[in-house]
């Protein structure tokens, strides 16, 4: 008996040191959507140009301001591709970064390592006077809000390094002023205005077309200007224009390194008109010479790298490369189509309907998309893709 | 047996000599021979304490006294020339006089041993001029408890460690004789020191009317008095309990293992014994709460709460958002205790003893704060360790009819208290078994805020590991507990308090076996506190508050006791006392030119007297007893700095130290009747009444008005009545006391003037601790009351209490603080802890072990032992939450889903963004839940099984 109640309170005392600590509150934030297309961002304001990690378990895109920056119309985030918390892809806009900067179209090294994007560095002010007390008149007559200015007005395009602390300035860059807004110093009043349609793109459909492009090897970047590509070898201080690439934005070059696709804007017309700026007492302060391009279609073609082979697709624009060269994707009629890269079996991809900026995932498996939502802005989506 | 008449009065009859708590560690024998037929004294009788060299003739009167006899049973060998040898067995306690008379036969016949034991239970005290209650080593380890503490708690008139109204640190507490008060933070840390209850002989706590040999205390006096090394055999003794296996609701997660085990040190002489005692306690919910980690519930708060907390539950979008988090047990309470005591006895000469202790003490736990509880990484915590050495020689000698002794004690203390944010690795990589961890807590930054504060201040850093509490994510309101809930980041502060001190105590006393006395004593303590804290440490160039300062004590005391015609024992004495606290300050701190001023000497002369005396008649069945007295105590030393004091609710409030405070003191009166009902009964009355002065907290006026600054001249008074019914049969006892009492002060600025101008305004209103009723019980039953021969023993512990004041903020009324008289909840618990023994294990033949049963708060009462201040109840008000929810704008800026802000949670209605509306309600609830009341309630209940062996 003895033994059998010691035996007892021994196996009751045996789990003595098996009850754990009280456990912490485990958190639950967000649901994990897999199903067919996955919306990743749901920002009131715009999401764009979504590119893949190299890895595929990312997606980057440039949003209009995040939490980190709230204000920035250009904050570079890396999001998981099944969705949830993004944060900010670069040191320089995470929490406490003093400076604010106008990041776009972020693009990964494809031999890793470097990020490309485009900073855009300075923005014109909307009215070619910086004064207020101004009455204008326009031949042929004009509305003020008709006659601003083209916003872009410098850029940089940047490689950095993805562990890289120190600040943009330092990183290799290809800065330029953004053709289409001339000062005459001779005068001091006048200025000439070409409004390109890469930069009515850029106002009106709020989409920008200066992303730049990786070459395979990783150490070149092609790029556009608005009104043509370069290829620039990063480092150099000077980039290389590409011939027969005029008014060619939105390059992609293909896996295999031969071919550089990319959207054409079309100039259908152009229109032309001087505005003068008085003050109140009818002085002129300054003239505005302004050329306005209509654009035409989007036209999506392939160029060799040197220039050569210049080969138009049809309509179409925001090209994009499959993994594996077997295909190019691009934005055609308000969603997203895939073919051939000779243009040959074109066919609209399902459920992607608003979709715009496709990129390709590395497995070739899943677009990621710009797709605008009903309430008018655009947010990343996640699209599957089939065989 | 037929030729010899041994008669022998027991305590209840022929006990002197009141209690001397400066020699705690031993007792005495006062003693009378006498010739068995003419009863006659018998001069020149050898009197022998067995085992031992002590030896002493009768006097002329017949009468003889021992002093500095080890406390435990003796056996006295009575001889003379002419009459038969008789031995009796004595059960010395510490600190008392036991009175034998002992009549000789002439006839030459071999002598039995004859036991003149006393009462297991003293019903009735002739010689105590006091009130006491005295705890025996075996009575303590069989109650349900688990430290000194409470035992404590269990006499009349003690509360929450509060004595008769006083506040916590208005006591003081003698290990062994030695006086060991954390003189630096005992207003807020207790003692500071701890004993296991294994380790310890007998407790005896003084409520009122202490002896000129106690001083440092308003309220109470505990003494302590440590187990020695049998002198025979070596015993050892070996138990472990948890409650792991038991249901959650009935698990704190704790698990005890306390082992002791001394014994004759022979190779070093007769005498010679070593006494060692470990304890370690691992717990996984250090400060368990009846109700856990609860919520507020509806009917904690008031109706318009009400209906918003069952609006908010029953919503089928935002329910998940009510009391999402809960547990039977609080989290980040994990912590552990280790105590170690060794004590070596050594019989220096033949009159000499000295005995040496050693004490080491490591308390460290977690402290649960609400706001960092979803925080999965750093957490408060507090670690104090204390060492203490106490070398005694005691030198005595006998001469016929009277005895000398001299006692000199040497002692050195380190208390060294440590609070701040708990380094991830004490719970990520640190060994743990059970609970108890085998290293100490590790805290951030703790050898930078350690390092000489020259360093700290030239470096101008951010304490080393700290971060930024804040944090959006983490808890299951998501970005609308921000600012609620912390859950990165640590918490902000860092403090450690260090006090070391090296004393001395000299005493020496002249003792006739008539009873009479005469005592004198001097005490010293040097101090040196070493006092830092550091709020807002992760922020780079905040500057500490740091203190070194050497503080000194002293004091001398002198008595004379006699004793009339063995019945009436007066004591008259007097007590001086002295300190300095050791710091030089500014006369106005606004003014860094204004002059300097050093703190002087503060001294006060205090007269006590006391009297004890049989009421005529009653032939010693009712005893009388009445004592008078001055008593005073320095102020806790963190009072002299300005310092950031945490409540019971772990909120901290600053307040604004004085170096030159002087002394709290007061005037202490109080008058017993105790009654013998019967042979097993008896029934104490005590009335008493206590006038106090210079309320502590006081502070130097300087420009402007402060809050929570008091002035010296704060008073108060504490009166009350106690009855106490004691009842002690072969196999059962019991003791149930009831106190009443009224605790009330006056203070000048108890409440902020929101007029800006410190006024002179006096008001009177109840202490804190005034604690009107109180019953508490104590039974031992079967084995656990001394019956040998049952398996069984029971023993159990009770309370019924009423509520302390409720310390209420108020708005003024016409400029005039409204009368307060909201109280606390009635609370009640009851602990029982039954054992069986069973005997002989197998294999060790001298070895016996039982099993332990031991519940805690048996009947899971939720006692509420705190309410909030603003409303008087659990819960905040109506108001208060909605205005928290109310924090966010109406433009803000929706929360998308790809934000590291975002929450599903807070999405009530799924679409990805979190809204304005969405954010409101889920701050309401973040505010809700944040307001746990958790910490308002008492322990909860446990159930725990042990085993223990002994041999």
């Amino acid at each position: 008996m003895t033994c059998f109640l010691a035996a007892m309170i021994a196996a009751m005392l045996a789990p003595i040191a098996c009850r754990d600590d009280v456990g912490p509150f485990q958190p639950t934030d967000r649901p994990v959507n897999r199903s067919e297309a996955v919306r990743l961002t749901y920002s009131p304001r715009n999401d764009f140009a979504p590119a893949w990690s190299l890895d595929g378990d990312s997606v980057y895109y440039s949003a209009e301001g995040f939490e980190t920056q709230p204000s920035s119309p250009g904050v570079l985030v890396r999001i998981p591709r099944d969705g949830g918390s993004g944060a900010p892809l670069l040191n320089v806009q995470s929490e406490g970064s003093r400076t604010e900067h106008y990041l776009a179209g972020p693009t990964p090294d494809p031999a890793g390592g470097r990020m490309a994007f485009v900073e855009i560095v300075q923005i014109w002010a909307p009215h070619p006077c910086s004064l207020d007390l101004t009455s204008l008149s326009c031949t042929p007559p004009r509305a003020e809000e008709d006659a601003r200015r083209p916003p872009l007005r410098s850029i940089a395009v940047r490689a950095r390094a993805s562990d890289a602390t120190q600040p943009l300035e330092d990183d290799p860059s290809l800065a330029f002023a953004v053709p289409g807004v001339t000062l005459d110093f001779d005068t001091g009043v006048v200025s000439i205005v070409h409004f390109y349609p890469f930069q009515q793109l850029f106002v009106n459909d709020r989409t920008f077309g200066l992303r730049a492009s990786w070459a395979p090897g990783g150490e070149r970047l092609a790029l556009s200007d608005g009104l043509q590509l370069f290829i620039w070898t990063v480092g150099d201080s000077t980039a290389t224009p590409i011939t027969n690439t005029g008014d060619g934005i939105w390059p992609a070059w293909s896996p295999d390194g031969e071919w550089i696709a990319f959207t054409r804007l079309e100039r259908a017309d152009s229109t032309g008109a001087t505005c003068e700026y008085r003050g109140d007492m009818g002085q002129l302060i300054c003239v505005q010479e302004r050329t306005e391009y209509v654009t035409g279609r989007h036209v999506l073609s392939l160029v060799r790298t040197d220039g050569s082979d210049l080969t138009e697709l049809g309509d179409g624009d925001e090209p994009a490369w499959a993994p594996d060269g077997s295909e190019i994707f691009f934005h055609r009629g308000g969603q997203i189509w895939r073919s051939a890269p000779d243009g040959t079996n074109a066919r609209a991809v399902p459920e992607t309907e608003g979709g715009h900026q496709p990129a390709v995932s590395p497995d070739g498996l899943s677009l990621a998309i710009a797709k605008l939502n009903a309430s008018g802005d655009y947010d990343i989506w996640i699209v599957p893709l089939a065989p | 047996m037929r030729h010899l008449a041994i008669a022998l009065c027991a305590l209840a009859l022929s006990v002197a000599a009141p209690s001397a708590a400066w020699s705690q560690s031993t007792g005495q024998i006062l003693g009378r021979v006498l010739e068995a037929d003419t009863r006659q004294p018998v001069a020149t009788a050898d009197v022998n304490i067995e085992g031992t060299d002590l030896h002493v003739l009768t006097s002329e009167r017949g009468d003889f006294i021992f002093v500095s006899v080890p406390t435990g049973e003796h056996k006295l060998r009575v001889s003379r020339i002419g009459f038969a040898p008789t031995v009796v067995t004595v059960l010395v306690r510490a600190s008392r006089s036991t009175q034998l008379t002992i009549e000789l036969s002439t006839a030459p016949v071999e002598v039995e041993g004859v036991t003149a034991e006393v009462e297991k239970v003293r019903l009735i005290e002739p010689d105590v001029t006091v009130t006491h209650e005295v705890i025996l080593g075996t009575e303590l380890r069989e109650l349900p408890v688990d430290n000194v503490e409470q035992v404590v708690e269990l006499t009349v008139g003690v509360s929450d460690g509060r004595f008769r109204g006083g506040r916590v640190g208005q006591e003081v507490y003698r290990i062994d004789g030695l006086e060991v008060k954390n003189q630096s933070e005992a207003a807020t840390q207790g003692a500071g020191l701890e004993l296991a209850p294994s380790s310890i002989e007998e407790i005896e706590v003084v409520t009122g009317g202490f002896g000129v040999d106690n001083g440092a205390a308003l309220s109470g006096v505990v003494s302590y008095v440590t187990r020695r090394g049998s002198p025979e055999r070596w015993q050892g003794r070996a138990s472990l309990s948890g409650d792991h296996w038991a249901p959650s609701d009935l698990s704190w997660g704790f698990t005890g293992l306390s082992m002791s085990l001394g014994g004759p040190l022979k190779f070093l002489g007769a005498g010679s014994t070593i006494f060692g005692d470990l304890l370690f306690q691992g717990l996984v919910d250090g400060d368990a709460r009846a109700r856990g980690l609860t919520c507020l519930e509806p009917e904690d708060g008031d109706v318009d709460l009400a209906a918003e907390i069952d609006a908010l539950s029953s919503s089928p979008t935002a329910g998940h958002l009510y009391c999402p988090y809960t547990s039977s047990r609080l989290p980040y309470q994990r912590g552990d205790k280790m105590i170690a005591f060794l004590r070596f006895d050594q019989p220096l000469h033949r009159n000499v003893d000295m005995f040496l202790t050693f004490l080491y003490n490591r308390r460290q736990q977690e402290l649960y704060t609400p706001e960092f509880k979803y925080n999965p990484v750093y957490q408060l915590g507090q670690r104090t360790k204390g060492y203490l050495a106490n070398l005694t020689i005691d030198w005595s000698t006998h001469r016929a009819g009277q005895a000398y002794r001299v006692v000199a004690r040497a002692a050195a203390m380190r208390l060294d208290r440590h609070l701040g944010a708990v380094d991830p690795w004490t719970f990520d990589e640190r060994g743990r078994v059970a609970g108890f961890g085998l290293s100490d807590f590790r805290f951030l930054g703790e050898e930078f805020v350690r390092a000489p504060i020259e360093e700290q201040l030239a470096s101008g850093q951010a304490v080393p590991g700290y971060v930024r509490p804040g944090g959006s994510t983490g808890t299951p309101f998501g970005p609308a507990a921000e600012g609620i809930f912390f859950t990165e980041g640590a918490p902000d502060i860092a403090n450690w308090n260090v006090t070391d001190f090296i004393g001395g105590d000299l005493i020496g006393e002249i003792l006739s076996s008539a009873g009479h006395a005469i005592r004198a004593g001097a005490m010293t303590r040097l101090y040196e506190i070493e006092s830092y804290e550091r709020t807002l440490a992760y922020l780079p160039g905040s500057l500490p508050s740091y203190a070194r300062f050497y503080p000194t004590t002293v004091a001398g005391w002198a008595e004379a006791e006699l004793l009339a015609a063995h019945d009436v024992t007066i004591q008259i004495g007097a007590r001086f006392e002295g300190f300095r606290s050791g710091i030089s300050f500014s006369e106005d701190r606004v003014d860094f030119l204004s002059p300097v001023i050093d703190t002087d000497w503060h001294t006060l002369f205090l007269p006590r007297v006391g009297v004890a005396v049989p009421v005529p008649g009653t032939y010693g069945r009712t005893m009388f007893r009445f004592n008078y007295g001055l008593v005073a105590q320095a102020p806790d030393f963190r009072f002299f700095l300005d310092t950031t004091l945490g409540d019971s609710l772990r909120t901290d409030i600053r307040r604004q130290g004085n170096p030159n405070l002087t002394f709290e003191r007061g005037t202490s009166w109080e008058i017993g009747l105790d009654q013998l009902l019967g042979e097993r009964l008896s029934l104490g009355v005590t009335g008493y009444m206590k006038e106090l002065n210079n309320l502590i907290t006081s502070s130097l006026t300087f420009s402007g008005f402060a809050e929570n600054q008091f002035t010296t001249g704060d008073f108060g008074s504490v009166r009350g009545v106690e009855l106490t019914l004691r009842g002690s049969w072969p196999a059962f006892d019991f003791r149930i006391g009831y106190a009443l009492s009224s605790a009330k002060g006056v203070t000048s600025s108890a409440f902020e003037d929101p007029g800006g101008g410190l006024t002179e305004r006096r008001l009177e209103f109840p202490l804190a601790f005034d604690r009107r009723h109180s019953i508490d019980l104590t039974l031992l039953a079967g084995r656990a009351a001394g019956s040998t021969e049952r398996k069984w023993g029971i023993t159990g512990t009770a309370a019924l209490r009423s509520g302390y004041p409720l310390d209420r903020r108020v708005e003024l009324v016409d400029d005039v603080v409204p009368e307060i008289d909201e109280r606390l909840p009635w609370t009640h618990w009851l602990n029982l802890r039954a054992t069986w023994d069973f005997g002989r294990p197998p294999g060790c033949a001298g070895c016996s072990f039982r099993a332990v049963l031991d519940a805690r708060n048996i009947f899971g009462q939720d006692n509420v032992i705190a309410l909030r201040r603003d409303t008087g109840s659990l819960a905040p008000s109506l108001e208060d939450l909605q205005a928290i929810a109310g924090e966010v704008p109406d433009d803000m800026e929706p929360i998308p889903l790809e934000s590291p802000r975002y929450s599903s949670q807070v999405d009530l209605n799924a679409d990805g963004l979190i809204t304005a509306d969405e954010m409101r309600t889920g701050r309401f609830a973040a505010a809700l839940d944040r307001n746990d009341p958790s910490l308002f309630f008492g322990p909860g209940s446990s159930l725990r099984l042990g085993i223990e062996i002994q041999f």
